[in-house]
């Protein structure tokens, strides 16, 4: 679907671009134009989350309710959320720990239960698999019931890891782990070369692209 | 031996990632299961059934996830299923009315609430809030249209309206989604992550708390292949993609045949 750009469109292309470059610039080495687009970064994206944060929670929130629709209640609500600002004085410092109490006994006692019930109970069941049945011995299930012991193992530190008998399914655990790390770094550099690859398709299609009129 | 300068490896990654990018090598797409899994799940969907489509990401991570954002809608709009929008993610909610445009503008779908709703951001525990009241949470859309005016919400209360949730993130918020629309409310929840978050979520797909796990950019080009959209931006990825891995793993054998040389070297000359 062909749409129509402004100069706007353009400009605002241009200006990513430039600062994309920039950035790319500190491969080289530490320069003057990287600083700048890193200190643009860090201004522009301070000021973006204040102006969010006042239009999308204080306002809504906080300032309409209390100030335009009467809802004296919310005061209360507000001065808890100031008491917050106290920990910049150290006579008054110890009233910040109101709201932090509200909030943690808030968050823990709506977390833990289900965090525990979701990824414990759960796995633990999950994990307690048949290792025989009508089909026969089930491969795929002694793998993960031996990976779920050994990994176990590996992590129990009362006992010195010496002997064959706690040896053996420490190795075993550790080639878990290894697995997992690896596993997880594939997926790490798969992640991180996306971006890059996000970035190089703005500069040609999106930037270059629009300018000399070719795309994907 | 091991000194070479770091700019050449640079240098040869930024080849590697360019030259496929502009020549589009067809390659040919192979589906794992957890990506087949919610598309198989969003098949069996009835016609007019409604999703939640969350897109808890925000621009540094919007590469790999926004292709999946924009497969899964044009599938959801393709077989005629609602969504409705969200994010827990401040900082990005500008992406999810962008992508939400786009697909809908593809398949000349208004803007009036019929098939899909952007609600955007919300502050607080929105997904305890969501399984008692959704309306109530949310109140209005990102454009500040009530939700009550809205077709698609009427006769909307809470999560049990809706058939499955599909959350896309770069961060740990999968496991609050797990926590509770999955575990208190008990629903369907699907979750496509950034690479790196992948392995972190494959116990909940064999414990059957997730019924699908789109991973990464990989994940976006493979149900980008299941729902025949070839021009999307996993598949116009994965030549890059398949290119750089293969640097990547040419450079660590070469790495580690220089070690182990100059180490033998080392060794010969203390003799």
């Amino acid at each position: 679907m062909e749409t129509t750009l402004g100069f706007l469109d353009y400009l605002q292309y241009s200006v990513a671009a430039f600062l994309t470059l920039c950035v790319f610039s500190f491969l080289w080495r530490d320069n003057v134009f990287y600083k700048l687009a890193e200190a643009i970064f860090v201004g522009t994206s301070v000021g973006y989350t204040l102006g969010l944060y006042y239009k999308t929670l204080a306002y809504p929130r906080l300032v309409l309710p209390l100030f335009y629709q009467g809802k004296i209640h919310y005061v209360l609500a507000c001065v808890l959320g100031v008491l917050y600002l106290t920990r910049f004085s150290r006579k008054y410092g110890w009233l910040s720990r109101w709201p932090m109490a509200l909030l943690i006994g808030f968050g823990s006692g709506m977390t833990i239960p289900y965090a525990i019930q979701a990824q414990v109970f759960k796995q633990l069941s999950a994990s307690m698999l048949p290792l025989w049945s009508s089909a026969g011995f089930e491969f795929n299930n002694f793998l993960i019931v031996l990976g779920v012991l050994c990994t176990l193992f590996y992590f129990f530190f009362s006992i010195e890891h010496k002997g064959k008998l706690v040896k053996i399914p420490v190795r075993i655990g550790i080639i878990y782990i290894m697995i997992s790390f690896g596993a997880t770094f594939g997926y790490t550099v798969m992640a991180r070369f996306a971006l890059l690859i996000g970035r190089i398709n703005f500069l040609w299609y999106t930037w270059l692209g629009s300018i000399f009129g070719f795309h994907a | 031996m091991l000194r070479i300068n770091v700019r050449y490896v640079y240098l040869i990654v930024f080849i590697a990632v360019t030259i496929p990018m502009i020549f589009q090598p067809n390659l040919p797409t192979v589906t794992s299961p957890s990506v087949e899994m919610l598309y198989k799940e969003i098949e069996s969907l009835p016609r007019g059934s409604r999703v939640i489509l969350s897109l808890d990401y925000d621009p540094s991570t919007e590469p790999e996830l926004q292709p999946m954002a924009e497969a899964i809608l044009r599938h959801c709009f393709r077989r005629g299923i609602r969504v409705f929008g969200m994010t827990m993610n401040l900082q990005g909610q500008n992406l999810g009315t962008k992508v939400f445009s786009k697909v809908a503008k593809a398949f000349h779908i208004p803007d009036d609430g019929t098939m899909y709703v952007y609600a955007g951001f919300r502050v607080g525990p929105v997904l305890l809030q969501m399984g008692e009241d959704i309306i109530e949470t949310f109140q209005t859309d990102f454009v500040q249209r009530d939700l009550r005016s809205l077709p698609m919400m009427q006769g909307v209360k809470n999560l049990r309206d809706f058939e499955l949730c599909i959350s896309l993130s770069g961060t740990s918020i999968g496991y609050s989604w797990i926590n509770w629309p999955g575990t208190r409310y008990g629903k369907k929840i699907a979750l496509g992550v950034t690479g790196v978050l992948v392995t972190n979520y494959i116990p909940f797909l064999q414990s059957g708390q997730l019924v699908g796990l789109l991973p990464g950019i990989k994940g976006a080009a493979e149900y980008e292949h299941l729902i025949g959209y070839e021009k999307g931006r996993g598949k116009q990825a994965m030549g890059s993609q398949s290119a750089a891995h293969l640097l990547i793993i040419l450079l660590i054998i070469v790495g580690n045949v220089i070690y182990f040389m100059g180490r033998r070297e080392e060794r010969r000359q203390g003799q």
